[in-house]
């Protein structure tokens, strides 16, 4: 391990390949930036979709009259939509636009069939529009994280996954580097699990207490096997790209890769303790929820590491800031799963809103930081201007930073109160729906908050699809750091270096 | 074995053990064919020459320092652009 930046070798000295490798790289980002916008764009689209029906849902909480007259606007169906759009629509379309921009610039090659990857992101977003339609009208597989229609959608979710899986493997399989970054490994892994993950959570034979497993199998994974890889693929590529130093540690990396591969997929029957499962499978899952650890910590030691004695690094870049808060949210989600795992633990917060808390804090605070981090560094680099803006990143950043805390706080406190309520049994229903509405007032005012900072983003965005160049005269990042000359990685590429 | 243990299980069991082996079989792929090797070295993959010599102004003396001895002079930023100009 080693925390100094790394001393230049002879070998590393390759005359005349600046070009070539200035070569290779414009044209692997040339060949992956039509899907990358496109799917930025089809991603911010759902971030407000989602977010809307995020609002009402949450509103609907204390305010349960409002807007009940007609079905598609109910509470069941708004919630289902909400997470559908925010984890498939949103965190996925842009976690396909990342990984296709990522992968062809760490493997040195141009995007494989981009017409392939192309056609697998509308694919996706068809298949987003016929699942949010059809769960607000009413067909719903009712079936948590899987809830769009299995007979409408979902086809379209494993033919478009499929076919941005097939362009981005058959780029790794043409690289021009022998090894494999450890972004790469995540992204990787990613497009192998979710598909194994996603066709056995939606086989429609199962029924009863199987289906209920089988589907916290899906939902469990779906996190910590497809959003989790490809957030944690960024994080390790944007942080040293920033800082101009390598990570800190890449034993470290490959254990934390490696070790989530191995133990996540136990994890999910944690969510059925106290069901009628067998007590053998609800304590594996348990076991191997602690053993997260070890994954969890070998990133946050390694990234925290990284960034040691650097942190005024975030005061300069934006997507450090949102990448940073993303990480350390990783390590406290992680963690926080870990002790909910347990019998003791999870007696008291299951069926209650530390849940829902715990949630956002993986899929928000981890997941969607590091999505906004990325998109603000991969943006002006493809459109080859600089963000319009300081201020709208400001308040786009401040005003999720303060939601994230005025929602999650009082939502896992009133999480807690709910639980002890509920196991008391002197405490009637209705004291524990009064006991939580502070916590779920706080919740609606975060999600306003985290809605106007989406609205701001979104904005932003829409501003540099049209073209809009800051007045400052900043000029954009691609003409000053954008790339490549290789020369340190020559030893890495095919065929050639020592 | 008891077997009325596996009504409720075998499913996701088997499915533990798709994923499990999946990932083992990528493992070994990746231990026979060299991805284990050099490992520190390949922490330098996504770096560039521009992510090393380009001053950073958040950066010590001591840390700018240790930057040129690593990778000779520094540039400066051209301009207040390259660190996304949010400061």
């Amino acid at each position: 391990m080693t925390a100094t930046l790394p001393p230049r070798t002879i070998e590393h000295a390759t005359p005349n390949t600046d070009m070539e490798n200035l070569d290779i790289r414009l044209r692997a980002d040339a060949s992956s930036r039509q899907v990358a916008l496109r799917a930025i764009a089809f991603s911010v689209i759902w971030l407000l979709v989602g977010s809307a029906f995020g609002l009402m849902a949450s509103f609907k909480l204390h305010m349960p009259d409002w807007l009940v007259s007609s079905p598609v606007l109910t509470f069941g169906r708004i919630r289902s939509a909400h997470l559908n759009a925010m984890a498939y629509g949103w965190a996925s379309s842009a976690m396909l636009g990342v990984s296709v921009w990522m992968i062809p610039r760490l493997v040195h090659t141009e995007l494989r069939v981009p017409k392939a990857a192309e056609a697998g992101l509308y694919f996706w977003n068809i298949g987003m529009v016929l699942g949010i339609v059809g769960i607000l009208a009413g067909y719903s597989d009712g079936l948590e994280w899987l809830e769009m229609p299995r007979y409408w959608a979902d086809p379209f979710f494993v033919i478009g996954g499929g076919l941005v899986g097939l362009s981005l493997l058959s780029t790794i399989a043409m690289r021009e580097v022998e090894h494999l970054y450890v972004s790469v490994w995540y992204i990787l892994a990613a497009f192998i699990w979710f598909p194994v993950i996603f066709v056995i959570g939606n086989w429609p034979t199962f029924s009863g207490v199987e289906s209920a497993a089988v589907n916290w199998f899906y939902a469990h994974n779906a996190l910590g096997l497809w959003l989790t890889p490809v957030c944690l693929a960024a994080a390790y590529y944007f942080i040293p790209k920033i800082l101009g130093r390598p990570i800190y540690s890449y034993q470290l990396s490959l254990l934390g890769f490696w070790t989530l591969g191995f133990f996540y997929s136990l994890n999910g029957m944690h969510h059925l303790i106290g069901g009628p499962l067998p007590t053998w499978m609800i304590t594996t899952s348990i076991v191997a929820s602690g053993l997260m650890i070890i994954p969890v910590m070998a990133v946050g030691v390694n990234q925290h590491m990284t960034l040691n004695k650097r942190f005024g690094a975030l005061r300069y870049s934006p997507t450090l800031r949102f990448i940073v808060f993303g990480a350390v949210a990783y390590t406290l989600v992680s963690l926080q799963g870990v002790f909910m795992a347990f019998r003791e633990v999870n007696r008291l917060t299951h069926f209650t809103h530390v849940t829902v808390a715990h949630a956002h804090l993986g899929l928000y605070s981890f997941v969607t930081m590091i999505m906004f981090g990325s998109i603000y560094y991969i943006l002006p680099r493809l459109l080859g201007r600089e963000w319009v803006s300081e201020k709208l990143i400001s308040w786009h950043f401040w005003t999720v930073g303060i939601g994230q805390i005025v929602y999650l706080v009082p939502l896992t406190v009133a999480g807690m109160v709910q639980g002890v309520a509920m196991s008391d049994p002197t405490s009637t229903w209705e004291q524990v729906v009064k006991a939580m509405l502070p916590g779920l007032i706080g919740r609606s005012v975060g999600g306003t908050l985290l809605t106007i900072g989406h609205c701001v983003f979104a904005y932003h965005v829409y501003l540099m699809f049209r073209g809009a160049r800051p007045r400052q005269g900043l000029q954009p990042f691609h003409e000053i750091a954008p790339i490549i000359t290789r020369r340190d990685k020559a030893s890495f590429v095919r065929g050639g270096g020592a | 074995m008891r077997m009325d243990m596996l009504p409720s299980s075998l499913t996701v069991t088997l499915a533990i053990t798709i994923l499990g082996l999946l990932t083992v079989t990528v493992f070994f792929w990746a231990w026979r064919t060299g991805q284990f090797d050099r490992i520190s070295d390949q922490a330098l993959l996504p770096m560039d020459d521009d992510d090393f010599n380009v001053a950073r102004p958040w950066e010590s003396a001591a840390q700018h320092t240790e930057r040129i001895m690593a990778f000779g002079p520094s540039q400066p930023p051209a301009t207040p652009g390259i660190w996304g100009g949010a400061r």
